[in-house]
């Protein structure tokens, strides 16, 4: 049987909630999002790291038929496409605050119009990446190419495969949500999709600007 | 039967009259703001070099660094949770910075894998 039930006084003491001012779901997401975030250092590390070393001599290789446009090799990443997919992702956090704030007050209608738009929204940055790839990889740029294609490959897919597990994670609370799961006194799965989506809006943010920008 | 917990989200909406909508339009148009002026600091940079390369460098990593904490704090609400879960989220930032210097310093030595 599931039934759901509200904590009660005596829950949240338990729970910690009264102690601590947070759920343990909520300390082990944060420990989760530490941990993961320890990767995308490691990751993105790398990448200043072996961009940093490339200060004076060519970090941009003269692979492919990208020579065809100007012939100083490949040019820079289009920008303005994904500096739009940024925002897109921006939005989509947006979105998921205005999810909670829905269910927080009880409207389920709500919380299922603002998941649903969150998940159109990282679904579509992800389609943007797909074609990102497909036209850079068309043109030249592969993983094997040179260490600005595999470092700005793994960086950015790594991130995109955050997306695709956020855009799943959110799919699965909507289906609930869909099933009058969650009301305004218990909520929580919805808080911590929530943290894990705000995460992979904000690495995004960092990536965003020492990949493509700088 | 099990009891679901619900997270501080719900203490603090109801201790603050449950809206934080303001907030977060505040925080969305700050956002989109900074993205604008990433690109404004961004464009005119290519193929510049030397000490203004390096002082763009600089003001793009701190936009985006006002941009992470915009997020952490409003969106992932931070400023309203105990402060121990702002020091788990500060941890690997704080690791960052000493693992990014030895390796940048040490790679300046030029590329040779």
């Amino acid at each position: 049987m599931s039934s759901i039930a509200p904590i009660d006084a005596m829950g949240q003491e338990r729970y910690g909630l009264k102690t601590f001012g947070y759920t343990p779901g909520k300390f082990a997401m944060w420990l989760f999002l530490a941990s993961d975030a320890m990767g995308f250092v490691g990751l993105i590390g790398a990448y200043i790291i072996l961009r940093a070393s490339y200060v004076g001599s060519t970090w941009v290789p003269t692979v492919g038929d990208w020579t065809e446009h100007g012939g100083g090799g490949l040019p820079h990443l289009d920008t303005t496409v994904t500096g739009i997919n940024t925002f897109i992702l921006i939005v989509s956090s947006f979105t998921m605050v205005r999810a909670l704030s829905a269910i927080g007050k009880g409207n389920q209608a709500g919380l299922k119009l603002w998941l649903g738009a969150t998940i159109l929204g990282g679904a579509t940055f992800l389609g943007v990446q797909v074609y990102e790839y497909s036209h850079l990889m068309a043109h030249g740029l592969h993983m094997q190419s040179h260490l600005y294609g595999a470092t700005f490959y793994i960086c950015t897919a790594f991130h995109g495969a955050h997306v695709l597990s956020g855009v799943i994670y959110l799919s699965c609370i909507w289906i609930a949500a869909a099933r009058g799961r969650y009301t305004a006194e218990s909520h929580s799965p919805v808080e911590l999709v929530g943290l894990f989506w705000h995460f992979v809006d904000l690495v995004w943010i960092i990536l965003f600007t020492i990949v493509y920008l700088i | 039967m099990h009891a679901e917990h619900h997270g501080s989200e719900v203490q603090h909406d109801a201790a603050h009259g449950g809206d934080h909508m303001r907030q977060y339009w505040r925080v969305i148009i700050s956002l989109a703001v900074l993205t604008a002026v990433e690109f404004g600091v961004a464009i005119p940079l290519h193929g510049r070099e030397g000490a203004i390369l390096m002082l763009g460098i600089l003001a793009l990593l701190g936009l985006a660094a006002w941009k992470a904490a915009l997020v952490g704090r409003c969106f992932m609400h931070l400023q309203y949770d105990p402060r121990l879960l702002s020091l788990i989220a500060i941890t690997p930032v704080v690791l960052a910075g000493p693992l990014l210097a030895v390796g940048v310093f040490d790679g300046r030595h030029g590329p040779n894998f």
